[in-house]
């Protein structure tokens, strides 16, 4: 593993956080207490008017609890100024809000410019935060009107990095954006993650975006009570309860073969045969099985790369998919 | 025809600074220089006496005009400094109340018939140039004071939770986002303003407060068609021209990239 760029992501705890509103019978919030361990990424999945967003708004306190402790690092965060403390969580809302009247450059470099760096500084890390976000230097000096909206959200993650904090909060992020840009969209933030290892709070409704996303996924019910906190392969595995199972539907176990990358599992040594389906390492045991049942062939040969150049590195049988799936759930 | 077609224009040509708009933009300024041109013929072949001539000179319209812009100014910049602040203090405070309130003074002051206003403050406070500003002001805040109130509340509320979420202060986030964004609209109002003390500014002169109101009545008064229709349409050549300028202001101060 890469070692994390910048600062690296801090444990929040919240301990008996609740949130009611005057004249409402029921609380929004009602006592979640949860661990997100640092540098991981956690996702709040539950159906809309459940609290994760209400959630999620208290830990950088746009929301105030009612009752309850949130720390971040250690420290209580209800302690400190609201505006100091926000400066050091990044923000990314589905909706984006990037600011119409400022350039690229302007958008991402605002929190620096508050914060009193250099105009030097501020530009070398506008041009860092966008080759991070994976686009080109000259956009620093567009307009955000002038960007497509799936590039409008790089600028968004950027500028959410900008000072650098030790947390970020998103808030359906990808929500927005066709699936095709979504799929694209969450890839080059799992491989951003990588490096910088934040810790990230990530609210969505999609159970299959949690899948893919989340180190840890809290499936919450109304009220923001949490029905399972687990990791994916372990929800999938073994939902706590029925509220849990409807969130993973049908097709249970394909979901859980999606989550398992090839290099992960244990290759037979490659047959000498010819004209065998080829697969990269970096694809999971779903992309196999799908290989397989597209090219009527229950061997597939696994190479180290993409491409037709890549050498071959072993084969998986059926056989093996199948084992594979099984032990993953029995040894999460 | 054979005309080529012009390919569409990118966003940011289509914004308002291409060529078409600035061939437009001197219309206006063309039509005021040929109007007055008329007017100058005009009472160039007229046979006028002697109280026609003490009125219709070089030396008194151009006195006169300065007043009024002069009156103009000082009630335009007056009304900005009461009414911007007041819109976003209101705005801001999310209030009810205050909001009633502060739109129901600036509707009364509007309300009143402006001759009307002009005359009872002078005879409440006194005649002179001083009393023509507060009758004037009173009655030009209303648009700057309402559209500045709706220029902040129209801000995406999403613009200003991204702000406050990554950690801008309650005025950081009104000066670096609500207000620029606010811009067009507030400058609308203050267009609206500008033109409507241009045109009541010769009210001033009822109350000794100067300005091309002067030379206006005393046309009027003494049945001198020549010199009410000239400063008539002076009156009404400055309106237009103000109006320009509140246009170019629109155009130039606007935020870009929108």
């Amino acid at each position: 593993m890469p070692e994390p760029t910048g600062r690296p992501g801090e444990t929040i705890e919240l301990t008996d956080v609740t949130k009611r509103y005057p004249g409402q019978a029921e609380p929004a919030v009602e006592a979640v207490s949860m661990v997100i361990p640092a540098g991981e990424v956690v996702v709040l999945v539950g159906p809309s008017g459940c609290g994760k967003t209400t959630t999620m708004k208290m830990i950088n306190r746009l929301i105030e609890p009612t009752s309850g402790t949130i720390t971040i690092g250690g420290t209580d965060v209800l302690t400190l100024d609201p505006d100091q403390h926000r400066r050091d969580i990044g923000y990314v809302i589905q909706q984006i809000g990037l600011f119409p009247h400022k350039r690229i450059e302007d958008n991402i470099g605002l929190m620096p410019k508050v914060l009193g760096w250099s105009r030097s500084r501020i530009r070398a890390r506008v041009a860092e935060l966008l080759e991070l976000v994976g686009l080109p230097a000259d956009y620093a000096r567009r307009y955000p009107r002038e960007l497509s909206g799936g590039q409008q959200q790089r600028v968004g993650v950027a500028r959410a990095l900008a000072a650098d904090p030790s947390v970020m909060l998103m808030d359906e992020p990808f929500g927005a954006t066709d699936p095709i840009t979504r799929d694209h969209l969450q890839n080059e933030f799992l491989r951003l993650q990588r490096e910088v290892r934040k810790t990230i709070v990530f609210v969505t409704h999609d159970f299959d975006e949690a899948l893919k996303m989340g180190d840890r996924i809290a499936v919450l019910r109304p009220r923001s009570v949490i029905a399972q906190y687990d990791t994916p392969e372990a929800i999938l595995a073994a939902p706590a309860d029925d509220y849990v199972a409807s969130f993973i539907g049908a097709g249970g176990q394909l979901k859980k073969l999606a989550l398992l990358r090839l290099r992960d599992v244990e290759l037979a040594p490659a047959p000498r045969a010819e004209g065998l389906p080829r697969i990269a390492v970096e694809a999971t045991a779903r992309d196999a099985l799908d290989l397989m049942l597209g090219e009527g062939s229950d061997v597939v040969l696994v190479t180290d790369d993409f491409g037709d150049d890549a050498t071959v590195i072993g084969s998986l049988d059926l056989r093996m998919v199948m084992g594979a799936a099984a032990g993953e759930a029995g040894n999460p | 025809m054979t005309a080529p077609i012009q390919a569409r224009r990118p966003a940011r040509a289509a914004r308002g600074t291409g060529r078409p708009r600035w061939a437009g933009l001197l219309v206006r300024p063309a039509l005021i220089v040929a109007g007055l041109l008329v007017l100058w013929l005009w009472t160039r072949g007229q046979r006028l006496d002697s109280i026609e001539a003490r009125n219709v000179n070089g030396e008194v319209i151009g006195s006169q005009v300065l007043e009024h812009v002069e009156l103009t100014l000082i009630c335009t910049a007056l009304t900005i400094a009461i009414a911007v602040p007041l819109g976003v203090a209101v705005s801001l405070s999310r209030s009810r109340v205050g909001r009633v309130v502060v739109l129901g003074l600036g509707n009364l002051g509007q309300a009143i018939p402006s001759v009307g206003l002009i005359v009872l403050l002078a005879l409440v406070i006194s005649i002179g140039v001083g009393t023509a500003v507060i009758a004037l002001v009173a009655y030009a805040v209303l648009p700057v004071l309402r559209n500045t109130m709706v220029g902040i509340e129209g801000v995406d509320p999403v613009l200003t939770e991204a702000a406050r979420g990554m950690g801008l202060s309650r005025l950081a986030v009104l000066f670096t986002v609500e207000l620029p964004l606010a811009v067009p609209v507030i400058l609308a109002g203050v267009r609206t303003a500008l033109v409507l003390t241009v045109a009541s500014a010769p009210l001033a002169a009822l109350i000794d407060g100067g300005g091309l109101g002067e030379g206006l009545f005393t046309g009027l008064s003494l049945n001198r068609p020549v010199i009410s229709v000239t400063f008539g349409v002076l009156v009404a050549a400055l309106a237009l021209f103000a109006d320009w300028l509140g246009l170019l202001a629109e155009m130039f101060l606007r935020p870009k990239g929108m």
